[in-house]
């Protein structure tokens, strides 16, 4: 719901969680961070939260939380979980490959492959 | 009794009706309510039918919404899928009775990237069932979340999650899975389910047959048989024969066995209605024409009978009777009798039971042939066989139904006939007997519960104008039939004859012998009136004389002018005689 707005082929991102707690919080935060890593500004994030809107689960085919759909470009992207791992949400989510700067988070999270 | 009644609520698990024929007979009432159920059974076993039956009923018949929550097939697969089972979704979805939520699972969908948890499938399905006001919901393959996700431990918190919940909301569940390993091995242990359910598909005899069992039920009485079901055009369908208590009544009432001398050999009445008679024989000894004899005096009488012929056609079974004199087609046009042609071994024999069952219960018949049963005993295992016919005898036997089975007996003795003889009321036995170069067919009543029967052996004689039974003749080298019979009946008839000439001739001859005496007597009598009238001749000469000479007397002594007394006494005397004459 922020970063980039400058352009309509920004790549764009739905993150649905379960419920406005500081670990959803966490990981928006997370989600933001890798994007800004990889894609710089262009992107935009929308947040839906499960307890205020559970039809959208069976709308958008949604089981785990929390979920991030990649939903442009086409076709989309889906990842589960915290996004701890960082190279499985890049291949995941199909991101440029190459980070615009070094990551400074890597060293941060545990368990990367 | 109110205090033992308000004793048994509390105990006593209610219970959710599935509305599936005979299953709610099984559970002696359907699933336990607010719990969960666990239905086991492999692919193409009809899991997935059973839920959307239970669910479908329930909307329809018990006005309980339901849900479908579908790992393994889209909405619209279920909704083609079902069309032929007459379940009709699409009514139901677009009436709110019915939501069916197609989840599909599997590792391709997503990347995991850490830890997470199902709320998006446990908020997906409270929400189902806020919108819908479900009471009843299936869970159709949950063991596909294991597939799709890695995170075990997290599929099986969010199902622990969600059993607690929808018990603590009173939901009916129904859970399907393949086998028990399925569940168990990924920790859902089978404690978690109040009932279970095995659908189980054998083969015997190159015939698939499905089955279900209640392998727990906790809380609850339950029927433990193996029960076979079978998936048609209305749904599923089990057949709990076995819990067919034997309590029904036993009319007193007698039908024609279509046969007049068999009916009197049966007491003079014929088979009892409601019983099963089993006519047994070899081949072409007649049985199916003494089954057609029964059906024709059945539709005659204006009752309905269904005839299942497991051997030939109609047509071929109407042509062969119409050669021994019964013509069946009026009946047949009328609608009082109706063929049921099927081979025995097309499908299994629980199907065959089951179609029956269902024939029976459409057609409503007061009389049903089975011809031959041992065709149906031959399919399957022979314990098996008989333990389903004599559920199907019991079935028949508390709807007040006549049954007549005819049976192929091997050998020359009919006691090493099938077991079901044991189970039927009368046993008819038809016999070759060979005899002077001739196959002659005798016909005997080796048992008939509740009636004094004949303990005579009849000759069977089929003619042109029906059955007949005739007497047997007990020869110096035993019972006569055929040519022997005829050759001994005319000897009879002779022998008839010849007294008859006898006896004509002895009364013609004491005729004559009487005519004579009556001559005699006729002749003795006028002698005996020409000797009365003799007598008379000489008695009135007497008293011609007497009265001469009394005259005399009296003129002598009035000449003489003596003894005036005398001739006055004796003149009064001879006046009264005068008078008198």
């Amino acid at each position: 719901m922020d970063a980039g707005k400058r352009k309509d082929n920004n790549w764009k991102f739905t993150i649905y969680v379960a419920g406005n707690t500081e670990r959803s919080a966490s990981i928006i935060a997370r989600l933001k961070e890798i994007c800004n890593l990889y894609i710089g500004d262009a992107y935009d994030i929308q947040v839906v939260d499960l307890l205020e809107h559970p039809e959208l689960a069976r709308q958008h085919q949604i089981l785990a939380a929390p979920t991030v759909i990649r939903t442009h470009p086409v076709p989309e992207r889906r990842v589960i979980g915290d996004l701890s791992h960082l190279s499985l949400v890049v291949n995941g989510l199909e991101l440029p490959l190459k980070a615009l700067e070094r990551p400074k988070v890597e060293q941060s999270l545990p368990g990367n492959p | 009794m109110k205090r033992q009644e308000e004793a048994s609520t509390v105990r006593q698990l209610s219970k959710v009706p599935t509305g599936i024929e005979g299953f709610d007979e099984v559970t002696l009432g359907g699933l336990p309510a607010g719990r969960i159920t666990l239905l086991l059974g492999l692919t193409g076993s009809g899991k997935t039918v059973f839920g959307l039956e239970f669910l479908v009923r329930g909307a329809r018949q018990y006005g309980q919404p339901g849900i479908l929550i579908s790992f393994e097939e889209t909405e619209e697969q279920l909704v083609a899928n079902s069309a032929s089972l007459g379940f009709n979704l699409p009514e139901l979805i677009s009436n709110g009775h019915l939501l069916i939520d197609y989840i599909p699972v599997g590792p391709a969908l997503f990347t995991e990237t850490g830890y997470y948890d199902l709320a998006g499938l446990q908020l997906r399905i409270k929400h189902a069932l806020g919108s819908t006001g479900a009471r009843r919901i299936v869970l159709d393959g949950i063991p596909a979340l294991f597939y799709g996700f890695r995170d075990r431990s997290a599929v099986r918190n969010a199902l622990s999650e969600l059993y607690s919940w929808v018990k603590s909301e009173g939901l009916t569940v129904v859970v399907t899975a393949e086998s028990q390993t399925d569940l168990a091995t990924n920790g859902l242990g089978m404690s978690l389910a109040d009932c279970i359910i095995v659908i189980s598909e054998c083969m015997t005899d190159n015939i698939a047959t499905r089955h279900i069992r209640v392998s727990k039920y906790r809380g609850s009485a339950h029927g433990t048989g193996e029960y076979p079901f079978l998936i048609s055009e209305k749904g599923l369908s089990i057949i709990p024969i076995t819990s067919v208590k034997p309590d029904y009544e036993a009319p007193s009432e007698r039908i024609s066995t279509g046969i007049p001398r068999l009916d009197a050999m049966m007491g003079g009445q014929g088979y009892y209605r409601g019983s099963s008679i089993l006519v047994t024989g070899g081949a072409g000894t007649g049985k199916t024409s003494l089954a057609g004899c029964f059906a024709l005096r059945t539709s005659q009488r204006g009752e309905r009978c269904l005839y299942f012929a497991f051997e030939e056609s109609e047509y071929e079974i109407m042509r062969n009777m119409r050669s021994v004199g019964i013509d069946l087609r009026p009946q047949v046009k009328e609608g009082l009798l109706k063929f049921q042609s099927s081979r025995a071994t097309m499908y299994g024999l629980e199907m065959h039971l089951a179609t029956m069952e269902r024939e029976i219960i459409a057609f409503e018949p007061q009389v049903i042939i089975l011809d031959p049963v041992s065709n149906l005993l031959n399919i399957g295992s022979f314990n098996e066989a008989r333990a389903m016919v004599s559920r199907l005898i019991d079935f028949l036997k508390s709807r007040g139904i006549t049954t007549l089975l005819t049976s192929l007996s091997g050998g020359e003795t009919p006691e090493s006939d099938i077991g079901v003889s044991s189970i039927v009321d009368t046993w008819i036995v038809l016999r070759n007997l060979e005899m002077n170069g001739e196959q002659n067919r005798l016909l005997h009543v080796l048992k008939s519960r509740g009636t004094p029967h004949s303990n005579q052996v009849r000759e069977f004689v089929l003619t042109e104008h029906g059955i007949e039974l005739s007497d047997v003749y007990l020869g110096p080298e035993g019972v006569l039939t055929g040519t022997a019979r005829l050759a001994q009946e005319s000897k009879e008839q002779a022998e008839l004859v010849r007294r008859q000439n006898e006896l004509q001739r002895q009364e013609l001859e004491h005729k004559k012998k009487r005519s004579t005496l009556k001559a005699r007597i006729t002749a003795l009598q006028s002698e005996i009136e020409a000797s009365e009238a003799q007598i008379e001749d000489i008695r009135k000469e007497a008293r011609r004389y007497e009265a001469d000479t009394t005259q005399q007397k009296e003129r002598t002594a009035r000449a003489r002018r003596a003894d005036a007394v005398g001739p006055e006494q004796s003149g009064r005397r001879h006046g009264r005689r005068e008078k008198k004459r």
